[in-house]
């Protein structure tokens, strides 16, 4: 009993210091929500949540919500249970448990504004709050259980998952259906403490891009993720464009501010998962290949997979030759992110806040003053030689805290 | 040979590990000796460019290895104490990069991973290995295209003894064809014999012994001393 009360004190820790952690951001998004789309859009969401919305759409939406949380904490709970972890004379099960108890405690922030939120609408009734709060805590449980099954396991998922979905639904009955679920999701075999089974390479690298093409095995399927922001910034500047009648000129500055915005989002985004998934190689650097060559290949790699989004011209209705607007700020934004990616490690804002930042700034300015796109192009080479200088000043083999992420630390590779 | 001309180098703001350092790596078999944490795989890390010098400058076969970077590290081959090879590529991939950089044909990336007992394993990532067997990967690495400049770091932890053998006859043939070794090692029993000099990181300033005692007894005691710190 004192080995699971130790890894009690241990999880509940774990989920504070995760809670913390998650608690500006989610502050920042309120305070947002709050004072910038003002309190009756948050109150129309809260309703649209735990009123308005039907089972299927409250249900999916909190889903959402708590796996996309579950998501985020939960590899930060359970790193390095597969290893050494599993020699500690502890139960299986009892470990299962307390770490979805931390992620619960970690994803209090998010549960703590979506339960004010059902405070707001549930009017008077302290039945019908308890409801919703119940809900919350099954949900972010079942959310939590459904990131602890392995990841081939799709038939341990389907439980939680309903669980999850029956937990927004405000009703008694549905909610001791979900706990129900949730109950025998976790009775079931634990599968919690397997190890994630390694793939083998699928097949061989093509020798030609040789770089691009272990980058995009290193990203995988963020890559693709990292495209829907950019495609929500096109799709808002259709809207715009389409409810608005703009000069022709001002319709240009809207579509320029939307692509080049879209392309830093999305640049910031691969570079950022390029910086976590494929950290700096020390031993490459002893190879006889130049950190030009080195920067020339992450640049390609962002700025190729960027491409597509130009097709955003034709959403937006603009013409195809403006597609050449866009090259400084794509050549720009692909140079400066391959160079962030050296650096992220003593940024504060990391690796997508660099490119962000610098992205809204050009993006505005290019929308204002167009010509701005062409000075991009021709201050190319002083963004590569920027990037260079980072490539040579990158201490590769220092180890920096990021967190439990794999950036930052050397033998996070080697590591099994 | 590899020339260090006034190197300082720190992973943290005013702490250097590295300072003012000036030796040379001639032709034969250093050896880089010194208690832990000391600065050894640090001058090593330099010495193969993994780690730039905040001041100084570093001249691989004549070539500055920050200035002519391809060029410095054409005839360089790095064996670090952690084997870090990327997992997203087979050590088939891994070993035909090498060759294509080192101008040898692919084949003789696959002939060195057969050497070190790894041809069953080329199609695998590194992660799906041993210790000893990425270690060995990274030796079959280093055996590619016949470097002028060996550094290797450790080379003897989790690798059978077989290997180590091997390894060592490895060693012994690169001295003999007029090559510059840098070993950095714990265990100096293998190196002893062999060793052309010795040198030792105190205090970020490097103490180098370019001779070395002819007898097999002043020889040790001198590594030996080296090895654990002391003051000769």
């Amino acid at each position: 009993m004192k080995a699971e009360v130790a890894f009690l004190r241990f999880h509940l820790r774990v989920g504070a210091r995760l809670a913390l952690r998650i608690l500006a951001p989610v502050l920042a998004a309120v305070l947002f929500l709050f004072y910038i789309l003002r309190p009756e859009f948050m109150l129309a969401l809260a309703r649209a949540l735990y009123l308005e919305g039907s089972l299927a759409e409250s249900g999916l939406v909190g889903t959402l919500l708590l796996l996309g949380m579950a998501r985020a904490v939960m590899p930060r709970i359970t790193a390095g249970r597969a290893g050494w972890a599993r020699s500690l004379p502890a139960d299986g099960r009892i470990l299962h448990a307390l770490e979805i108890l931390s992620s619960v405690v970690a994803e209090a922030p998010l549960l703590m504004v979506l339960g004010a939120l059902a405070w707001a609408v549930a009017g008077p009734s302290p039945e019908r709050i308890a409801l919703h709060l119940a809900g919350l805590l099954v949900g972010a449980a079942a959310a939590g259980l459904l990131y602890l099954q392995g990841p081939t396991s799709l038939k341990s998922k389907l439980l939680p998952a309903a669980a999850c979905f029956l937990s927004f639904s405000g009703n008694g009955m549905l909610l001791v259906t979900a706990a129900a679920i949730l109950a025998l999701a976790m009775a079931a075999p634990v599968d919690a403490m397997r190890m994630r089974r390694r793939r083998r390479p699928r097949r061989s690298l093509p020798s030609a891009c040789f770089f691009y093409w272990l980058s995009l095995r290193a990203v995988g399927a963020r890559i693709v993720l990292a495209y829907i922001p950019p495609a929500i910034i096109l799709a808002a500047g259709r809207l715009f464009l389409k409810n608005n009648e703009l000069a022709a000129n001002t319709a240009f500055s809207v579509s320029l501010f939307g692509l080049t915005l879209g392309l830093a989002v999305f640049i910031g985004l691969a570079a950022h998962a390029l910086a976590a998934r494929r950290p700096a190689w020390p031993w490459l650097r002893s190879l006889p290949l130049s950190s030009a060559a080195r920067i020339s290949s992450d640049a390609l790699f962002l700025g190729l997979n960027a491409l597509p989004l130009a097709s955003g011209l034709a959403l937006l209705g603009r013409q195809a030759w403006e597609v050449a607007f866009l090259a400084g700020p794509l050549a720009w934004f692909a140079l400066r992110g391959a160079g962030a990616i050296r650096e992220a490690a003593d940024r504060p804002f990391g690796v997508l806040g660099q490119v962000f930042i610098e992205g809204t700034i050009i993006s505005v300015s290019v929308a204002v003053l167009p010509w701005i796109s062409w000075l991009l192009v021709v201050a190319a080479p002083v963004a590569f030689l920027f990037a260079t200088r980072a490539e040579r000043r990158l201490k590769p083999t220092r180890w920096a805290e990021r967190h439990h992420l794999s950036t930052g630390d050397p033998l996070s590779w080697s590591a099994s | 040979m590899i020339v260090f001309e006034n190197v300082t180098f720190g992973y943290e703001p005013e702490r250097a590990v590295v300072r003012k350092a000036c030796f040379t790596l001639s032709p034969g078999l250093t050896l880089l000796l010194g208690p832990n944490g000391c600065g050894k795989s640090t001058l090593l890390k330099l010495a193969a460019g993994v780690e730039r010098p905040e001041e100084g400058r570093i001249l691989v076969g004549g070539a500055e290895l920050w200035k002519h970077e391809t060029k410095a590290r054409q005839s360089l081959a790095y064996l670090p104490e952690f084997p870090d090879i990327t997992p997203y590529a087979s050590l088939r991939d891994v070993m035909h990069l090498v060759c294509r950089l080192r101008g040898e044909p692919v084949m003789a990336g696959d002939r060195a991973l057969e050497t070190f007992g790894l041809g069953g394993e080329a199609g695998r990532s590194i992660r799906e290995l041993s210790l000893g067997q990425r270690k060995r990967a990274l030796f079959a690495a280093a055996i590619v295209g016949h470097p002028a400049h060996v550094l290797l770091d450790e080379p003897f932890d989790a690798l059978d003894r077989q290997i180590a053998d091997d390894v060592l006859a490895w060693i012994r043939q690169r001295m003999a064809d007029g090559a510059a070794l840098a070993v950095v090692s714990h265990a100096i029993e293998p190196f002893a014999n062999s060793a052309t000099r010795a040198l030792t990181v105190r205090e970020g300033l490097v103490e180098q012994h370019e001779t070395l005692p002819r007898s097999p007894e002043d020889r040790f005691h001198l590594l030996d001393s080296l090895a654990r710190g002391v003051e000769v």
